[in-house]
This record gives structure tokens, sequence and C-alpha cells, in this order.
């Protein structure tokens, strides 16, 4: 390889260093230097020796770095390395925290808490899963918000950039384009809520109920009197001062 | 079933892999020249996806690091070379076996024009 050819390929080095630094740690301090030199020598074989053009290279080099990077970070999710796995632990950590004033009174199927289900196994409530929800916009009586959590936010744009490659790839980028909308479309429509704001008041912002009363406070026993009949001895009974019990 | 045969079948790319390295120790381009020629150019193994299933295949002790290096006229400090191990060569074998019996039944049926 002459010297501009070798000028190319340290250049290219440069930029495969940069893809490389997309995968996860763990993996990059692994195997970073050996990839880095392995394009290196790739790009000497292939380019440097007129076998390929540059942009098919390109082209392939980018379409493996897409997919080895989901399949990295997923490996990476599951074995909860790196900010993957914290982000997982923080979720999984936050799910506790939400959920803890339900079990610690634990209630079964059978509506009996703290005692245990079939076979005499504690079965603990479980709380459905709740989503967090984040206001995106707000306006006086509306408000747009969106229930998900972070993390799938970030594997939404890990997706849409591996579609967009693979049609980038293979020639379909028309088709990629149309998919990543109807992703995204399906995305929005599923995470995104337009909520109606009601005024504080006790009757919101529509009419009184019927009878124009307002909150209407249940009705309650009355308060027995201290002098009342139950502490009036029976006049065959001890004097005043002495209480007697009624069956 | 025992332990080996358990992680047959394998995926392409560590099979491809071990079918490299059971021809001796290589280093991660040499593995992805050795697959381009033993699948005829059919296969190219890029580099993220040589180095992912190199993981996981460490991970598993299907290959391992080598020890051994060649000449220092030929050698680069920074490569790393890679041998199969015990079960890594099992491995390969419980698979190649499969492959074999698959074939087998093909031409049984008369599926395989015989070559």
């Amino acid at each position: 390889m002459n010297r501009g050819g070798a000028g190319r390929r340290v250049r290219a080095q440069r930029w495969y260093r940069f893809i490389v630094r997309l995968y996860p740690a763990a993996h990059r301090r692994a195997f970073g230097d050996e990839m880095v030199q392995m394009f290196g020598d790739h790009y000497r074989d292939a380019v440097g020796s007129g076998r390929v053009s540059r942009w098919r290279f390109w082209r392939s080099v980018l379409a493996d770095a897409g997919r080895s990077l989901v399949t990295e970070y997923i490996a990476a999710i599951r074995a909860g390395a790196g900010w993957p796995g914290r982000l997982r632990r923080r979720n999984r950590r936050w799910r506790q925290r939400r959920s803890a004033p339900y079990r610690r009174d634990a209630v079964t199927r059978t509506g009996r808490p703290g005692r245990g289900g079939r076979r005499g196994r504690r079965r603990r409530y479980r709380r459905p899963a709740c989503r967090p929800v984040r206001v995106v916009a707000k306006t006086r009586r509306h408000r747009l918000v969106y229930r998900g959590r972070f993390s799938s936010l970030v594997l939404l744009a890990v997706l849409l950039g591996a579609v967009l490659a693979a049609g980038t790839v293979t020639g379909h980028t028309g088709v990629a384009a149309i998919v990543a909308g109807a992703v995204v479309l399906a995305w929005l429509a599923y995470r995104i809520r337009l909520d109606r704001l009601v005024p504080a008041g006790p009757h919101g912002d529509g009419p009184a109920p019927p009878g124009g009363a307002s909150v209407r406070e249940p009705r309650r026993p009355l308060p027995m009197c201290p002098g009342g009949s139950a502490a009036r001895p029976r006049p065959d009974q001890e004097p005043p001062g002495q209480a007697v019990a009624l069956i | 079933m025992t332990k080996e045969l358990a992680a047959v079948p394998l995926t392409p790319a560590v099979f491809h892999i071990l079918f490299a390295l059971a021809g001796g120790d290589k280093h991660g381009y040499e593995i992805a020249r050795q697959v381009g020629e033993d699948s005829l150019g059919r296969v190219t193994m890029g580099t993220g996806t040589l180095y992912g299933s190199i993981k996981r295949m460490l991970a598993e002790a299907l290959i391992e690091e080598s020890g051994r290096r060649p000449a220092p006229e030929l050698d680069d400090e920074r490569r790393r070379y890679y041998r199969l191990t015990e079960q890594g060569r099992r491995a390969l074998e419980a698979e190649l076996q499969r492959y074999a019996r698959v074939v087998a039944v093909a031409r049984r049926r008369d599926l395989l024009a015989s070559t």
C-alpha cells in the first residue's frame, strides 16, 4: 500500500475507533484494541488491494456494527453489566419501592392478609405493572404525558437506528423509512396520552350534583351524653359516682 | 443428554469459528479469513460479529486464549491467539455428526444429488 493508502487506513481506523466506543464498556475494554487492529488489517486487504470499493467496505462494516451493537447491548442488559445493567437495577429498585406498602401487609387470594395460600405458601400481592408518567407539554386545561421508562426510549432509538441502517445497507431506504415511521407512530399511540385537567373544587368543572348539596357527611351516631341514661343509676342502686354497666 | 451435546446445534458464527480453529491457533483476523476460505467466500464475518462470538465462546469455555505465539518476526504483541478447548472440540464433533446424520437421511430420501 502506498503512503496515501496508509494514511487513508489510519483515518479509517480512527473512524472505526469511534464506532468501537459505542460498544458496552466491558466489551470495549476486552476487545476494543483487537477490533481496531483487525479492522485495519481488513481495510488493507480489501480496500488497499483494490478488491473492494471503499463504499462497499464501509457499508458492510456499518451493517455488522449495527447488528453486533444491538446484540452486545442486549447481552449487557441480561448480564446486568455496565450502564444498561445499572439502569435495569435502578428500575427494579424503583418498582420495589413503589410496591413496598402493598407487600408489607400481604394479601392472599382468599382475601386474608398475611396468611399462606395454597400448600401453605405465602402468596404475595403483586401490584399491577405501573408506568412512570412524565409530562411532555402542558397547557391550562390539558397536558401531554409520556407513560414509560427512559430505557425503553433508548431501546426504541436503537431499534430505529438498526432499521434505518439495515435499509441503507440493503438499498431499501424508502421501505426502512416507512417501517421506522410506522414504529414511531405506534410507539406514540401507545406511550403518549393527552390528559384533561380538572380544576380543583368540590364539583370539578362539571355541574353541581342533584339537590344542590355540597359534600355531605355520612350520618354518625350521636355521642352519648356523659350524664345520660347510661350513666344514671336506677333508684334501687348505688348513689351516683359509681358506674353501672347495662347489659 | 450430556453437557457437550446440550450446546448443539451451534449458531453459524460459533460453528464457523470452531471449524476455523480446528486447524490450529489463530488470531481474530486469521479466523475471519479462514471462515471466508472454508465457506468459499459465502460467509464473511465482520469484526463486531467475530468478537461478540469470541466473547461468548470464551465464557462458555469452547475456546481459550493460546499461550503459544509465532516467531517474533511474524508476531504482533497486540494480537491475541485463540485455540479450541476440549469442550469446544467435542461440541464441533457433535455438530459435524449431526450434519452427517442429516446428510445421510437426505441421501436416503433422494433429496440430495450424489456428488
